[in-house]
């Protein structure tokens, strides 16, 4: 093929890949899309979450003070583990709310076990809630960008 | 349609939807591995300083029970930022399989438009 060929055969190509995207009349999907009752129980998780670490690193409160609170986090974090499986191509998501769920039970540990739990033990679980909450917000900024919405 | 023109258009939106998920990566992944690290240091330096107030128990059993919980606090603690590392790393994959989608998808938009103004009827 000549110099000539190739170049009118490069825009051709590209009309061939995206003509099957185009008559199928959809959005390319590789991560699930936005969901607004996620995000917010997420926060609403994070808050909760943020109360028990502050009152325990400020206060030293004693594991049977918050008992009930760790219940509670555990709970609405399994609700909204349910909820993320229902969606396809959302493994991302589940992946963090599993990861966040086993941190938070290694953190419940040390504070049932040895004690009060200090600031960088709470590091890891403060993290995969910022990850978590990072995802929900690229899912966000990707439907504003035109891509897929609930 | 200008075939040419057409696909300038849909490479520049393409490239305009991933780089704003890419500035947005990198800003959270440095952030992040910076706040890990510093959390794992502290954690070593607590170890470090529960390891000496243990030794200076009398009583073994006290001491050894000490070292102990010294340890599983240290170990649950670190299990923690494992578990935080790869949770940034699933974060970032993620990122970067949305800004592949929206690149993707701002390409085909381009193209739509091209089409339909080529036809003079919204076509697709």
């Amino acid at each position: 093929m000549t110099n000539r060929g190739q170049i009118r055969a490069r825009p051709f190509t590209a009309g061939v890949l995206f003509l099957p995207l185009l008559l199928a009349g959809c959005a390319v999907i590789f991560v699930s899309s936005y969901d607004e009752v996620t995000d917010q129980q997420i926060q609403d998780a994070a808050k909760k979450t943020e109360a028990l670490i502050g009152d325990v690193l400020v206060n030293r409160t004693s594991y049977n003070q918050d008992a009930k609170d760790y219940q509670e986090i555990d709970g609405a974090l399994g609700a909204l583990e349910m909820r993320a499986s229902n969606y396809q191509k959302n493994e991302a998501e589940i992946d963090l709310i599993q990861k966040l769920r086993a941190a938070m039970r290694n953190l419940q540990r040390i504070h049932k076990e040895i004690g009060p739990f200090r600031q960088a033990e709470a590091e890891g679980v403060r993290s995969l809630f910022r990850s978590l909450i990072h995802h929900e917000l690229s899912k966000k900024r990707s439907a504003g960008l035109g891509g897929p919405t609930q | 349609m200008n075939v040419e023109d057409t696909l300038k258009k849909m490479l520049e939106a393409a490239a305009a939807a991933a780089q704003i998920h890419w500035n947005d990566f990198r800003t959270f992944a440095e952030q992040e591995f910076r706040n890990l690290a510093e959390a794992g240091a502290q954690l070593e330096a607590d170890y470090v300083a529960d390891v000496a107030e243990a030794e200076l128990q009398q009583d073994p059993t006290e001491r050894d029970e000490a070292k102990r919980k010294a340890k599983l606090r240290a170990d649950l603690a670190f299990e923690n930022l494992r578990l935080a590392s790869e949770g940034v790393l699933t974060a970032t994959k993620a990122d970067a399989k949305i800004a592949a989608q929206d690149a993707i998808n701002a390409a085909i938009g381009v193209l739509q438009d091209a089409i339909n103004k080529s036809v003079g009827v919204a076509l697709l």
